[in-house]
């Protein structure tokens, strides 16, 4: 007898979800089969017992919890000039550590800058849109973006609009952005420095195959000789909000964030790539400290 | 105060319309993250986590949806990356050591195997098929909840997680059997011929 049918057919059933033919075929088999009955009388047991299964009050630290950080958001964005001066001095620090390797990149110090914006809908973000369709109006196509050809463009206008903030930081070759699907198994945020192929596909592990094999194929054992990639992830309630990665340091990326008076509700998940030497330190997770704009 | 007139003035700013609206859905937010994380402060954190980014995503609201939806949708993501997340860290500390691995203890589950009844009492059974419930994988539990404690319907849950109605109500049925096999593998309930 073909249970596994009727198993589904047991389930629809609680939910009220059967056709009266499905109905009439169900209970026949019930009738005939008593490891399906058996199991009838189990999936209603549990079933009942979730519906009453008690709801629980919430603890009154949760509303005021955030309540609090409302407050304290609103009053962050005073202060955000003064923690530009923390990166600043985050920065000169991991500059100081390897001075000579910074100045053997062949980039230079342009700058660690980054944006990820909406690739389906580049209107949205003016700012962005011009950037970098003057830099490679192909770009914004793709899934898998190639930074490389607009990479020095942009990184130097960047780096002109920003000179004081982010001449310490340290120097990237290239950069991809990926926008990942909804249901793709990265966290909401998540920074990591990778430091070898191993720790790069555990990393990268949720991706699609073909978008995996387009990263990983660039990073050979080679490049982590003496390379690093930085990689963080972000989820927003927006694909409009762009964001700019501008350094990290032992425990930290930070994370510049720019929230445009209108765009979309969509919620879009990005994957930034950035590139670098031993100046990004060894593999670890990194916390993320968003720098509101 | 209707809920739109409430999320109309939110979006300007108002927090105490925020809070108001925190307020009706609180309850049913908390719940949804204390099941699928079975465990107090990862719920507190994950609800507060939702509410937070729902305030800061409040301008992008358009209301295409209720607010209510939008923000069980933003918890069930929430909950749903901290499980992955959990996940994740042990596989990339495979290749790499992680210092801080305090929230990867494993879950506190009791040993029921030696329950001495078939027939339990009707407390104990919900007491088991709430740990149960535990065990299941993230996606299966997630849909039993939504399902079952939230009573949202195939297509509700179809579209909270982009999924055919058809896939939701084959997910669920297989979601349901699942934990019926835990509670026969933990006794309470008999092992059948089909187990
Ligand atoms: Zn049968």
């Amino acid at each position: 007898m073909n249970c596994e049918r009727y198993l589904d057919l047991l389930s629809a059933r609680l939910d009220g979800a059967l056709t009266q033919e499905e109905e009439r075929e169900l209970m026949q088999h019930l009738q005939d089969c008593d490891a399906c009955r058996a199991i009838a009388r189990e999936l209603e047991d549990i079933h009942s017992a979730l519906a009453d299964a008690t709801r629980v009050q919430p603890p009154k630290e949760l509303a005021q919890g955030v309540m609090e950080r409302i407050r304290a958001q609103r009053t962050a964005r005073r202060t955000s000039v003064r923690r530009l001066g923390t990166l600043a001095a985050a920065l000169v620090l991991c500059v100081g550590l390897y001075p000579l390797l910074r100045a053997m990149s062949p980039v230079g110090n342009t700058g660690m800058v980054m944006e990820a914006a909406d690739a389906e809908a580049p209107m949205q973000s003016a700012r962005y849109a011009e950037q970098e369709t003057a830099a490679d109006g192909a770009l914004l196509d793709t899934a898998a973006e190639k930074g490389k050809a607009s990479g020095q463009t942009q990184n130097s206008q960047a780096a002109s609009r920003n000179t004081q903030e982010y001449k310490y930081a340290c120097a990237t070759q290239a950069k991809k952005k990926l926008r990942l699907s909804d249901t793709d198994g990265f966290g909401k945020t998540e920074a990591w420095v990778l430091d070898s192929v191993q720790a790069m596909e555990a990393f990268l592990a949720p991706l699609d195959g073909e978008t995996l094999s387009e990263v990983t194929r660039e990073y050979d054992a080679e490049f982590f000789r003496t390379g690093r990639l930085l990689a963080v992830v972000v989820r927003e309630p927006s694909s409009s909000i762009t964001h700019e990665v501008t350094g990290l340091d032992e425990v930290r990326v930070w994370v510049k964030r720019r929230v445009p008076q209108a765009g979309d509700s969509d919620i879009a998940c990005w994957l930034i790539l950035a590139e670098g030497d031993e100046c990004f330190g060894s593999a670890r997770a990194l916390d993320v400290e968003w720098i509101q704009e | 105060m209707t809920e739109q007139e409430l999320v109309q003035r939110a979006q300007k700013g108002d927090e105490d319309s925020f809070a108001r609206l925190m307020g009706e859905n609180e309850t049913r937010i908390y719940n949804l993250t204390l099941r699928m994380t079975g465990n107090e402060q990862d719920a507190l954190d994950l609800a507060q986590e939702a509410f937070f980014n729902a305030w800061k995503g409040l301008k992008f609201f358009k209301g295409d949806s209720s607010f209510s939806t939008w923000v069980y949708r933003l918890a069930t993501n929430a909950c749903i990356d901290h499980l992955r997340r959990k996940k994740r860290r042990q596989d990339i500390s495979v290749s790499m050591p992680v210092v801080d691995e305090e929230d990867d203890r494993p879950p506190d589950i009791p040993d029921e195997r030696y329950a001495p009844e078939q027939v339990l009492e009707r407390k104990q059974l919900r007491q088991a098929v709430t740990r149960g419930l535990e065990q299941l994988s993230a996606e299966h539990r997630q849909v039993l909840i939504m399902r079952e404690l939230d009573g949202l319907s195939y297509q509700e849950i179809g579209q909270l997680l982009g999924l055919e109605a058809g896939t939701v109500k084959s997910r669920i049925a297989r979601a349901r059997l699942a934990l019926r096999k835990i509670l026969v593998e933990t006794g309470n309930f008999p092992p059948g011929p089909s187990s």
